[in-house]
């Protein structure tokens, strides 16, 4: 058990498949990494001062939430093939 | 509150506000590690999911605040959580879990680093007190001891496998001791110190926010036990100011509380 896998991840992995979280709970980290994406260009489009701090801050998202999106596809093309 | 009224706003009354804003942030993480536990993981996860996006929203629409660093570093156990509950593969082994939930959170961690200065500072530099920071290290033994006594988990990996036995301590020292040390002391904990000036209030924001990644495990004791240790690493690491013997003392308590004592006790 450490802070990253507790007992209600290891439960969660154990109880639920994989293709019900990803289509659950992975669909919602989806939405949320085109939501930062979208806002991320919209900082960008609009300039200014603090667009590259504000870039920045969403990446702190963004780029995990792709490589877990990464990871939930990679993981769903294994399961069919 | 926007930015401007708050630069108006003398220092002193800016502390407490500061000190409001992260309570009710690391209550709603709370909240969400609660949810987890008794509601289920959708719950959890999409409170996640809010926490993180309410957290980034609310660092880049304020400008001066002083708890905005707090914000970004609030979003690392949000991601850690929502990693954990997705990518995990129960038909892989839980030793690689470790890596596919770090590596990602490793990234989001340098992305934080790269924006609050506060964070780590001189942590990882090369400890001046080198025997010091051994003996931090080497009661991790202890508590490794005392956690297994009282948490019983079952073993990571079975120690006669010595293979395996290696990759999982290996991950464990990075992607467990080194990466939660960094997150919690060297970027939660630093990031407070900096916001309040208290050092006390530093060490109590980092060990309730550590705990509180322990609400979702099965023994209420976990918690709690969690939040005495986040406490005693946050004060040394507090008093040293450095990071390396508590990395080395995780590194050993969870080792030994997830391989090596539950093969012990048999």
């Amino acid at each position: 058990m450490t802070a990253s896998v507790t007992d209600a991840v290891s439960a969660a992995a154990g109880t639920f498949t994989f293709e019900f979280r990803s289509t659950t709970l992975g669909l919602g980290l989806v939405l949320a990494l085109v939501v930062l994406m979208f806002a991320r260009e919209l900082f960008k489009a609009h300039g200014g001062p603090r667009t590259p701090e504000r870039v920045r801050a969403l990446d702190i998202a963004v780029w995990p939430l792709f490589i877990t999106f990464g990871i939930i596809v990679s993981v769903r093309l294994l399961e069919l093939i | 509150m926007t930015a401007a009224r708050m630069s108006t706003r003398p220092a002193e009354q800016l502390v407490p506000r500061s000190i409001a804003t992260i309570a009710g942030y690391v209550a709603a993480l709370f909240v969400a590690e609660l949810l987890l536990a008794e509601s289920g993981f959708l719950a959890g996860g999409i409170s996640h999911v809010l926490l993180l996006l309410t957290l980034l929203a609310h660092y880049v629409t304020t400008e001066d605040a002083p708890y905005r660093p707090f914000l970004l570093a609030l979003t690392l156990p949000s991601l850690m959580r929502l990693v954990s509950l997705t990518v995990t593969v129960v038909d892989l082994p839980p030793v690689l879990w470790l890596a596919m939930i770090g590596i990602p959170t490793s990234l989001a961690t340098l992305f934080v680093l790269r924006l609050v200065p506060a964070g780590l500072g001189s942590l990882l530099d090369p400890p001046s007190d080198l025997p010091l920071q051994v003996v931090v290290a080497l009661s991790g033994i202890v508590h490794g001891i005392l956690l297994y006594l009282i948490l019983r988990p079952a073993a990571l990996v079975p120690l006669n496998e010595p293979g395996a036995a290696l990759v999982a301590m290996l991950f464990l020292v990075l992607f467990v001791a080194a990466l939660e040390e960094v997150i919690f002391r060297g970027v939660v904990q630093a990031v407070a110190l900096e916001i309040t000036g208290s050092r006390v209030a530093a060490i109590v924001i980092g060990a309730v926010v550590y705990a509180c990644m322990f609400v979702s495990a099965d023994s209420p004791l976990a918690p709690l036990a969690m939040l005495a240790i986040g406490a005693l690493f946050g004060a040394t690491v507090a008093f040293t100011r450095s990071l390396w013997g508590v990395i080395g003392a995780h590194a050993l308590m969870i080792i030994g509380l997830l391989i090596v004592w539950p093969a012990v006790a048999g």
